[in-house]
């Protein structure tokens, strides 16, 4: 009688043990993906983007049974400098149905124009499901500060020397940080 | 006594512990409130945000996106290269891997356009009340079959870009896609 009750209890315990497992994989099943970020180019811009991946590949997901739902989604982002210039981006789409893939994308980007202080970054992405509602919503936000540009020397372009002659032609180049990454261009005089 | 009734409690003490442990780690997202404030973060429940466990985003997700993200069409102009050289301006790379990787980011945009058209494709068949309901287990399993190559794509990108890439072009950009997963947000299936 106890080594019966004992057996029964090891396989219940191996069934719930079972039931856990499929319950938690299941929970981290994939239905959306986002990724948002920013950074300046070496033009003296800073750019954005933001992707919205809307891919309900699961057919356990609690989504691929239902197959006449609708997603509608939406991407946005603005960048705002310190004295209030914007740029804005925004995409969107939706899709029908269960066991699919869509992607957005929405890239802006605003020129620094020797802006010193901080650019901010937000924004708003959204999936609303015709089924369960809206689902997801998260803001997008972020700022960063470009560095001022910081002057260490200046030489001969053509051979890096920092002796200059009388009288010799031929280009400066001036050389320091943040002179090219946060977009004040490499400067060459004559 | 307790014998008899001892699996039957442990059951109920394992039901409910993995039913704990569902709930908390899905998402129970059915709000209707959406706040716009900046800086307030209103991620739900659930979802797994990589800026605090990127160790819970995978490999193959933050590469889907990393590549999603560069795509660029063959005649990109100015701007366009400009944001292509924000989104890897980081990674510190020499010309050479520059240029491969963004030839890279040229062709994988071209082999996942048709993906995506596919994807619209067999959305719009399934959203229309004039498919027959037989068909939809058959346009289902495309859209899956479709999502896949979409990944697959990305990786195979990936892995034959690493084999090219100078070894500190490999190691940023193997950097870059963990770096990616910091900036990624996973979102859970809604509870139906």
């Amino acid at each position: 009688m106890k080594a019966n009750a004992k057996m029964m209890d090891v396989k219940i315990l191996l069934v719930a043990a079972f039931m856990l497992v499929v319950c938690s994989s299941e929970s981290h099943a994939q239905c959306a993906s986002v990724y948002s970020n920013s950074g300046p180019d070496a033009a003296g811009n800073v750019h954005a983007w933001a992707i919205l991946t809307d891919n309900f590949v699961n057919p356990t997901s609690g989504c691929a049974p239902w197959t006449n739902f609708t997603h509608t989604y939406s991407a946005s982002l603005t960048v705002t400098s310190p004295s209030g210039r914007a740029a804005s981006s925004n995409a969107g789409g939706s899709q029908t149905g269960g066991g699919g893939t869509a992607t957005v994308r929405t890239d802006v980007f605003l020129p620094i124009l020797r802006e010193i202080g901080v650019f901010t970054l937000s924004g708003l992405d959204t999936i609303n499901c015709s089924v369960a509602g809206l689902f997801y919503s998260s803001s997008v936000y972020g700022s960063f500060s470009p560095p001022p540009p910081v002057i260490n020397g200046v030489s001969d372009n053509s051979t890096g020397s920092t002796t200059i002659y009388q009288g010799a032609s031929g280009y400066l180049a001036i050389y320091g940080t943040a002179l090219t990454a946060w977009g004040e261009r490499r400067l060459l005089r004559r | 006594m307790f014998l008899q009734h001892r699996p039957v409690a442990i059951a109920l003490i394992l039901a409910v512990a993995g039913g704990l442990a569902a709930s908390a780690q899905s998402g129970h997202v059915h709000t209707q409130t959406i706040q716009t404030t900046p800086g307030a973060s209103i991620a739900p429940s659930g979802v797994i945000d990589g800026s605090v466990h990127s160790e819970l985003i995978s490999d193959q997700e933050a590469i889907t996106m990393f590549w999603i993200a560069v795509m660029e069409p063959t005649s990109a102009a100015a701007p366009v290269k400009g944001r292509f050289a924000a989104k890897t301006g980081g990674m510190g790379l020499s010309s050479p891997d520059a240029a491969l990787i963004w030839s890279a980011a040229v062709t994988f945009n071209a082999q996942f356009a048709p993906y995506l058209a596919q994807a619209q494709q067999f959305a719009s068949a399934a959203g229309n009340t004039s498919t027959p309901s037989s068909s939809l287990a058959s346009i289902t399993q495309q859209r899956i079959a479709v999502a896949a190559a979409i990944d697959q794509l990305a990786i195979a990108t990936h892995n034959g870009l690493l084999a090219g890439l100078s070894p500190e072009g490999a190691a940023a950009l193997k950097a870059q896609i963990q770096d990616v997963k910091k900036h990624m947000k996973i979102v859970p299936p809604p509870k139906m």
